[in-house]
């Protein structure tokens, strides 16, 4: 992709800011944002909208390929 | 009474429907007999909802019923990047070409809450990447003004639809520039909120540091309506904001006062036709009293550089959901791993992956203090510049794009290229401050008349001074 050094050329570019010794890490305004723990949806209607989108399932389960293998 | 869309707006529309000169089943007729004529060519919409006319019978019985809020039979076009619970919503990928929303995006459920009419799903870049919708895996949207020029983008498909009539407003989402440059490519108003006015809960995220849902409407009176109807805090989306979060302090003692950076627009390379256009909207807003500084916002040079690191990095980030096994296509490998090579090469587009390969690069360790940390240093220093000039004035006034719609095909194999097309756009998103585009001024190409856009950019919190400025202005 001959684009790829083009790009990296000239994101580089921000490398030039020497000499910008106020240069310091952002520090971003957080604030802590908490949720009430309730259950909201009891009904399972959910589950199921979210199931009916799994490509690859196995009943209520979303089937995946077996990642450690026993020797 | 016979229905005229070019004249139409929201308000009018409002106004005829609360009286009864038509109904809201008439008017979704009308944008269905015009979108039938218009959309093959002009390709804004992706899919035409099944139930438009069933909701605009709903619409109609509210407002017979005296119970219509300011958008009740409205018809309103959305991104497909936005869910509508049980609709397609593709993101223009192929990897989410047959996935069905769960659940309903929070603007979703309060545009349906007033009555509105959602009309289709339209066209985008893939994934929200791109700046003329050419990016789509399901065919670029042409600009309705020149069938041979791109729409803009990200938000093409939304801007197109509006601007050829084919909707009377859209929502689109702008992460740089992506509601406003395609507004301002297809001769429409279009709104960048400030970060956290509007809930994202239920939009596709692409870089989740600058996304915002935004307006894409005629006037900037049906934006100012499109966005107080969608904007507020919602539990679902903890970066949204209220109304207090800041206080914006006009300086300007009658109107507000507008700064345009002067050095910044004499960098070169903006279209003739451009430059004039921004030239008489300085001197209206002269003309009407408005107080107009010179302002120097010498960071702006790093912003490029910086929003696209940021860009690359939060994309690639963003885009690893889509793994083949809980949603989308799924393509079988060899193994578990094969199995997201295949699902991802199959599914995803060039500039989706050459943007995941690059902001896994500026990442990586080695090279993450030479690109993200000093990407995020830049954005600080932009956006200390940023306020400091919002300290002497309330306005920022520039072009939306340094040139106007560019013809399809023109900078597809330069990414380079398509990338300065947001230079005007972007700061906005890299410091969360709200941005309009609006309509101002033409520019005669090859026997075309294509619209020009001037971007006004105001402080955290402060879109009133947007709507009224603009207002004014067209």
């Amino acid at each position: 992709m001959k684009e790829f050094d083009r790009i990296l050329d000239y994101i580089s570019e921000l490398n030039d800011q020497r000499g910008e010794a106020s240069l310091t890490l952002a520090r971003p305004r957080l604030a802590n944002i908490a949720r009430k723990d309730t259950v909201k949806n009891t009904s399972g209607d959910d589950r199921e909208r979210l199931l009916r989108e799994v490509p690859r399932k196995e009943g209520e389960f979303v089937a995946v390929k077996k990642i450690i293998a026993q020797d | 009474m016979p229905i005229d869309l070019k004249k139409m707006t929201i308000v009018k529309a409002r106004e005829h429907l609360d009286i009864g000169d038509f109904s809201a089943f008439d008017l979704a007729m009308a944008y269905l007999d015009e979108i039938n004529k218009k959309n093959k060519d002009i390709n804004a919409y992706l899919e035409i909802f099944d139930d438009v006319l069933e909701s605009a019978g709903e619409a109609d019985q509210k407002i017979k019923a005296g119970r219509a809020d300011p958008l009740t039979g409205i018809p309103i076009a959305i991104k497909d990047n936005i869910l509508i619970q049980d609709k397609k919503a593709s993101s223009a990928s192929k990897i989410l070409e047959n996935y069905t929303a769960p659940y309903d995006a929070t603007v979703i459920s309060k545009l349906k809450k007033q009555g509105a009419i959602l009309l289709g799903r339209t066209n985008m870049d893939e994934f929200a990447m791109g700046s003329s919708t050419e990016n789509s895996a399901f065919g670029v949207t042409r600009n309705p003004h020149d069938c041979n020029r791109v729409s803009g983008g990200t938000s093409g498909g939304s801007a197109a639809a509006v601007g050829a009539d084919m909707a009377l407003a859209a929502l689109g989402s702008d992460t740089g520039g992506s509601v406003r440059q395609p507004a301002s490519y297809c001769g429409v108003v279009g709104l960048k909120p400030t970060y956290g006015a509007v809930s994202r809960y239920g939009l596709m995220a692409a870089v989740s540091s600058f996304d915002q849902i935004g307006p894409i409407t005629k006037t900037v009176a049906d934006c100012q309506i499109i966005f107080e109807a969608i904007r507020g805090v919602d539990p679902k989306d903890g970066t949204t904001i209220s109304e207090k979060t800041y206080k914006p302090k006009q300086i300007g003692k009658n109107k507000p006062i507008i700064g345009i950076p002067r050095s910044f627009l004499n960098i070169g390379g903006i279209d003739p036709g451009v430059v004039s256009a921004f030239a008489l909207a300085e001197d209206k807003f002269k003309a009407m009293g408005y107080e107009i500084r010179d302002i120097e916002l010498s960071s702006n040079k790093y912003a490029l550089p910086a929003y696209y690191i940021l860009n690359f990095a939060e994309v690639s980030s963003n885009m690893a959901r889509y793994d083949g096994i809980r949603y989308g296509l799924h393509i079988d490998g060899a193994d578990g791993i094969a199995d997201y090579g295949e699902t991802r090469r199959a599914g995803l587009g060039r500039e989706v992956i050459r943007r995941i390969l690059l902001g896994t690069y500026v990442l990586s360790s080695g090279y993450y203090d030479a690109y993200y940390n000093k990407a995020n240093m830049a954005r600080k220093m932009i956006t200390e510049d940023f306020l400091k000039v919002f300290e002497s004035v309330d306005v920022i006034a520039t072009p939306t794009a340094p040139a106007p719609a560019f013809k399809v095909g023109e900078k597809i194999d330069d990414p380079v290229s398509l990338y300065l097309e947001d230079v005007f756009t972007i700061t906005a998103n890299l410091t969360g401050m709200p941005a309009i585009s609006l309509p101002f001024g033409r520019v005669e190409r090859e026997g075309k008349n294509l619209p020009i856009g001037i971007q006004l950019i105001a402080r955290h919190g402060d879109e009133q001074t947007l709507f009224s400025a603009g207002a004014e202005l067209c």
